[in-house]
């Protein structure tokens, strides 16, 4: 190689204090000036453990080690003293959430200023000066308009760009983006891998990108690596290790992705002919009066129909409308005005009361199932928790064979009923709280944004599973989600959401073959199906 | 797959170290104050003229006071009303403090404003001042003490359970739970409540010992608990007019009523961890 490498790490070892078997074992990488890595693995594979080692941010009780570990030809030993000097100016670092690597009190041409300042000992008004340059660099323009701004008047891709903007000031050789996108809807994260990825080459930074969405990484970063059982397995280019993955690792990874979607399997699939749900006019109001005002309602004017057995996809940029339609069709949010008849009932404006027995039959999952269980109850108690409420089963016993049963349909083993929510992953947890649904035996599925937290293997079992219970049970589902190749895959029909009403909605082959509204074309290329 | 069981709260609590301790001495304590005066035959009111101010001895094991009073049976006295000025203030607080928070939070909107407004103004008048007045108007009657220790001692937890509330009735669990027909009484029982068991714990482990506090120090201005019945309070307050010649009597009531203090912070700590089931155990 010419021109030297900007990082070279050799055999990084990361470990609990004492002993344990190391969650990283040997892991070797080199970063070439403006080159682009992306560091991908499944979750808990120690990709994050591994960036922040480099700068000796490791959380307290673990431990790192390497046999060398050079940054721009100089070495460094493994030691949080030795690598303080290297933060900021050395190794710029970029987090999964902007909203806390900022500071929340002032503009973010201040931050900006005061980095210059630091690192580069410019003067106060030049420091304005290049703060104003890099708003722009970043594609905050005109930079006037954001200088003054504190983040919570920033959108998240707007603060993710001041914060790419902050760690590449100093002009460090090396930049570590810690999911830098998963925080963000699939347009804005796409945007985001680009703007990096372009800023690093025309500076010639180092890019280390870390994350588990493959397709992403793929078609922004030059070359992927794969980190499975503490080390690296395979690093290619990232099309041939696309096309030709040699490990299993890999492999799995790629396979991740989701494939074709399910031909409807002939008359499996029984579609009522009477829409189960239909929505009409359907219009809900901001909360709050003083945010009424001059402002247009949140949903207006909202039509859709739902069969029993069919799968609706619900797709929309952030901020479309998606999730106030869900809590509406659920009686969480009032309606102001149309109707949503369901199963022969009217919905809007229905009193608790009448709501109950109604329950039953249409049922939610939320997005972050972290926040939707409740922490101190535990799985079997969660689970059985609607069937108490409603009376269903003649005593406990029988109560405990349904949650047991439900938990099983939802992929869990019935034992973890006895499991608090924290001691599950991700994936787990949503899948209690797909049971806790599916005890109630619904004829309606609402998904709000189900499986958008989760990585792409567990997102794919996921939406397997959802499909499996819509053809053996003839469950409904409408899926709500900003993430339209999950959609595709799992839904025939396809409706999206933009400014509170449908835009444009049909047959999922004709929605991707022929977008007609600029909406759906700006989500489809985000999802890389354009 | 196999997993051990989740601990239930109790084992959680008894993993506690400082927590099983502190139970301990407060049964202990508790024992003391109810069954020595009885059992002993010491009598905590009647002076023994020959025995004035001496040192602990046989006959009377914590020494005797300026008046020849039995120290030990006046200490086991003076720790019976001080844990039933605790006890009540405790019960109090649960019974007012929390259902008015829970309630505040809960229904919000100018109902709850209303709810907290009350809780404000109650707590700007200055409590120690008020019941110097009440006690110099009305006289200095024990009842009068406890009924302002009690509008008293409600306020604090009124204030975090609300503020606590506020924040969860926004959860994502509360709206699941109104997604599977849950009533109102049912998220406030099964849902909110446990979540603020934890911090009510930890607001009663310092109201308690705060009204133990304030208890003792209108008892050393001589405006609290009134003789024949005496408290903690009050026994420092004498032993500490005697400090030069006899520190056993201000040695003894002090030490249990710094025991007392301290036994109820660690409880109310081992508590609080015990019921969240994500603390590390």
């Amino acid at each position: 190689m010419s021109v030297p490498p900007v990082l070279e790490l050799e055999g990084l070892e990361i470990g609990r204090e004492g002993d344990g078997a190391p969650i990283v074992a040997d892991l070797t990488l080199s970063l070439a000036p403006g080159e682009s890595l992306g560091l991908i693995g499944a979750s808990g594979a120690g990709k994050s453990l591994s960036a922040l080692a480099l700068l000796g941010l490791l959380p307290p009780g673990l431990r790192a080690r390497w046999r060398r570990m050079a940054l721009a030809g100089q070495r460094y030993a493994a030691a949080s003293a030795a690598l303080r000097p290297l933060r900021g100016r050395g190794i710029g670092l970029v987090f999964q959430e902007p909203l806390a690597a900022l500071n929340p009190v002032l503009p973010v041409g201040f931050q900006l200023a005061e980095v210059l300042r630091r690192h580069l000992g410019l003067a106060r008004r030049a420091a304005r000066a290049e703060a104003a340059a890099w708003l722009e660099r970043v594609g905050l323009a005109p930079p006037a308009a954001f200088l003054g701004r504190h983040p919570h008047e920033l959108s998240g891709g707007q603060r993710q760009r001041v914060a790419i903007a902050l760690a590449l000031a100093p002009g460090p050789p090396l930049l570590i983006a810690d999911e830098p996108t998963s925080a963000l809807d699939p347009p804005s994260a796409d945007e985001i891998l680009r703007l990096l990825v372009g800023l690093a080459r025309e500076r010639g930074t180092a890019l280390l990108i870390v994350s588990h969405e493959l397709e992403l990484l793929a078609r922004h970063c030059e070359r992927l690596a794969v980190l499975a059982e503490g080390r690296i397995v395979e690093s290619a280019a990232a099309a041939e290790l696309l096309a030709a993955p040699r490990e299993p690792a890999t492999r799995r990874l790629v396979a991740a992705r989701l494939g074709p979607p399910p031909r409807p399997a002939g008359a499996a699939t029984a579609v009522a002919p009477e829409p189960l749900l239909r929505v009409r006019a359907l219009r809900v109001e901001r909360r709050a009066r003083w945010l009424r005002r001059g402002s247009p309602p949140i949903l207006d004017g909202l039509e859709l129909e739902l069969r029993q057995g069919e799968a609706l996809g619900l797709v929309g940029p952030s901020g479309s409308g998606k999730t106030t339609l869900a809590r509406a069709l659920l009686g969480l949010v009032p309606v102001a005005g149309g109707s949503i008849r369901f199963a022969g009932s009217e919905l809007a404006g229905l009193s608790p009361r009448g709501w109950r027995p109604l329950r039953r039959a249409l049922q939610i999952v939320f997005q972050d199932p972290g926040a939707s269980l409740d922490p101190r109850m535990q799985v079997g108690a969660i689970v059985g928790e609607g069937l108490r409420i409603h009376g269903i089963g003649r005593d406990a016993r029988e109560r405990e064979a349904r949650v047991r049963a439900a938990l099983a349909a939802a992929g869990l083993d019935p034992d973890c009923a006895a499991c608090y929510p924290h001691e599950l992953s991700g994936g787990q947890r949503q899948r209690v709280a797909i049971a806790r649904a599916l005890a109630l035996e619904p004829r309606l599925l609402v998904l709000d944004e189900a499986l958008s937290a989760l990585d792409a293997a567990l997102r794919r079992d996921l939406l397997a599973l959802l499909d499996r219970l819509r053809r053996e049970l003839g469950l409904a589902l409408l899926f709500i989600s900003h993430d339209l190749a999950a959609t595709a895959w799992l839904c025939e029909r396809i409706a999206v959401l933009e400014g509170g009403r449908i835009v444009e909605s049909g047959p999922r082959d004709r929605l991707l073959a022929a977008p007609a509204h600029p909406v759906t074309r700006r989500l489809l290329a985000a999802a890389g199906l354009a | 797959m196999s997993r051990a069981f989740a601990p239930s709260p109790w084992q959680r609590f008894r993993r506690h170290r400082a927590a099983r301790g502190a139970l301990l001495v407060l049964a202990a304590l508790t024992l003391f104050a109810l069954l020595a005066p009885p059992l002993l035959p010491l009598d905590p009111h009647s002076p023994d003229w020959e025995r004035i101010s001496v040192p602990p001895e046989p006959a009377h094991p914590f020494g005797t006071d300026a008046i020849g009073r039995d120290l030990l049976a006046r200490t086991a006295l003076g720790l019976r009303t001080t844990l039933l000025v605790a006890g009540s203030a405790a019960l109090l607080a649960l019974l007012v403090g929390l259902p008015w928070g829970l309630l505040a939070g809960w229904v919000g909107g100018p109902v709850g404003g209303l709810m907290m407004r009350i809780v404000d103004v109650l707590q700007a008048l200055p409590f120690l001042f008020l019941a110097i007045l009440l006690m110099a108007v009305f006289g200095r009657r024990t009842e009068l003490l406890f009924a302002a220790i009690g509008g008293y001692v409600w306020l604090d937890l009124a204030r975090i359970v609300r503020a606590e509330t506020l924040s969860l009735r926004e959860r994502e669990f509360v709206l699941a739970a109104r997604a599977l027909g849950a009533s109102t009484g049912r998220i406030l029982v099964r849902h909110l409540l446990p979540q603020l068991a934890g911090g009510a714990l930890v607001a009663l482990g310092v109201i308690v010992p705060k009204v133990i506090l304030i208890e003792s120090f209108l008892s050393y201005l001589g405006l609290g608990i009134q003789e024949p019945m005496v408290s903690l309070g009050g026994l420092v307050h004498e032993g500490a007019q005697d400090m030069s010649f006899a520190p056993w009597a201000l040695a003894f009531p002090a030490g249990f009523l710094v025991a007392l203090l301290l036994a109820l912070h660690f409880l109310a700590e081992g508590l609080r961890d015990a019921l969240d089931p994500r603390s590390p155990a």
